[in-house]
């Protein structure tokens, strides 16, 4: 009797040695007025986590990552958290990819940070630091906070495409977005 | 109009009867379940499960306490364990459990096979006995009449994850009613595709009957329940719609007979998490 193997997620195997650099080059998050990265970028990404009143407010827990057109994760561009204990609260960041540690987390990762405006870039390239296939891919973002609640934005792109801008309305923990499409 | 609408009602009440009892092997049974507070962790460190074990038919709220001592812990690394201490309270049963392995646990509650044998007495009315055919030749009443004696083999399944999935606890034993993939019972999302596939003593099954119920029935007028059956492959394939715990229970009356018993049958119950999306 065969019995035919549990889909395996085969694409995320060997990832072991995946270059820091290639991640440093691509991910830079940090506020909208610091010079914008030097490296060649499919995406720029701007959002905003929201200034929330409450008593309780603790950072959100927040992804932000390309998927390819079947759903799978091709690429964390950042992943900001406490404990990760919690990690499984990013509910979709953490089935698709944080859930199989590849290579590109490590790069991606930070502390939880408050409410600010963020932009991030990515350069088109998978978690081995390969350049991705032309097609249509989906940029998504998931937040989620203690005490607070989940959002989960998603933008479809084609690439290439370029000089092409979307908007993406807030959520109650995330955005408003905006993604740039450069050559 | 109050009559024809009175008429239409009684009519369907007869329907359901009539489909109750048609079911009732599988109702008759009580639904077991193991229900973990989470099925999947993210943590470094090794983390603390809590779950409750009760039968009821009312998903997922306590009925009958089960008994935990011949619960079965199988491991991603391939070890079996039992369960340590346990809290059996009217309605319900609780237990916790450290998950130290990274994988695909597997929590399986089988009941020892159990032999009804049913008759229809004097009067006219069906009654049952706890007995195999050997047994109940000595305790059927003077003038039992459609004697059968059916056996059934019962048992419930949950899976929990720490990190990323794996296949350990999913390999097939070869013997009675198992479920496997393609779809991991930790990968399960609400609005997704699911298959499952049915086997029984290692070949796949056609015709399994699955009944799948999402969470909290009492919570709503309409139980949302689907009834289903596996394909020549065994397959089953549905779309949870609803996010949280799911109850399946899968049935399947063996072609077999035994010196015990002139039937078998086979349930499997799961509890699984259709995941946010």
């Amino acid at each position: 009797m065969t019995h035919k193997g549990f889909q395996n997620k085969g694409w995320r195997a060997g990832f072991a040695g995946i270059v820091a650099g290639i991640s440093l080059l691509s991910l830079t998050a940090q506020p909208l007025h610091a010079a914008e990265a030097n490296s060649p970028e499919a995406l720029s990404i701007t959002f905003s986590l929201p200034e929330i009143q409450t008593g309780q407010y603790q950072r959100p827990y927040t992804a932000v990552w390309v998927e390819d057109a079947s759903g799978k994760a091709v690429k964390t561009l950042a992943v900001w958290h406490g404990d990760k204990k919690w990690l499984k609260d990013l509910r979709r960041w953490w089935r698709k990819t944080g859930r199989y540690q590849d290579g590109d987390i490590d790069g991606a990762t930070g502390a939880t940070k408050g409410p600010g405006q963020y932009s991030l870039s990515w350069d088109g390239t998978d978690s081995t630091g390969n350049p991705v296939a032309e097609g249509e891919y989906q940029l998504v973002l998931e937040a989620s906070r203690e005490h607070g609640s989940r959002s989960l934005l998603k933008q479809k792109f084609t690439l290439p495409d370029i000089n092409k801008t979307y908007r993406i309305k807030a959520g109650k923990e995330l955005g408003p977005v905006s993604i740039e499409q450069a050559d | 109009m109050f009559h024809t609408r009175l008429k239409k009602w009684s009519k369907k009440a007869a329907l359901a009867t009539l489909m109750t009892l048609g079911a009732s092997s599988l109702a008759n049974a009580h639904p077991m379940w193991l229900l973990p507070h989470e099925y999947n962790l993210s943590g470094e460190k090794a983390e603390w499960i809590t779950v409750d074990a009760s039968a009821s038919h009312t998903i997922f709220s306590p009925d009958k306490a089960l008994g935990l001592d011949r619960l079965s812990i199988y491991t991603p690394e391939g070890g079996k364990q039992r369960l340590g201490s346990y809290y059996k309270g009217q309605r319900r049963s609780v237990f916790d459990l450290e998950i130290d392995q990274p994988g695909t646990w597997k929590l399986e509650l089988a009941r020892p096979t159990v032999y009804f044998t049913f008759y229809t007495n004097k009067r006219g009315a069906t009654k049952r006995i706890f007995a195999d055919k050997q047994e109940a030749a000595s305790q059927l009443p003077d003038g039992a009449q459609d004697v059968i004696t059916r056996q059934f083999n019962v048992s419930t399944v949950s899976y929990i994850t720490w990190q990323a999935p794996d296949n350990k606890v999913l390999e097939l034993t070869g013997k009675g009613l198992e479920l496997a993939g393609p779809t991991h019972p930790s990968d399960v999302v609400a609005g997704e595709a699911v298959s499952f596939q049915f086997f029984v003593d290692g070949k796949p099954a056609e015709g399994v009957e699955v009944e799948l119920t999402p969470n909290s029935t009492k919570y709503r007028n309409d139980r949302m329940m689907q009834k289903l059956k596996t394909d020549s492959n065994g397959m089953l394939t549905f779309t949870p719609e609803i996010v949280g715990p799911w109850y399946l229970a899968a049935k399947i009356e063996h072609d077999r007979k035994s010196d015990r018993a002139d039937s078998e049958s086979s349930l499997l119950y799961l509890t699984f998490d259709a995941q946010l999306p």
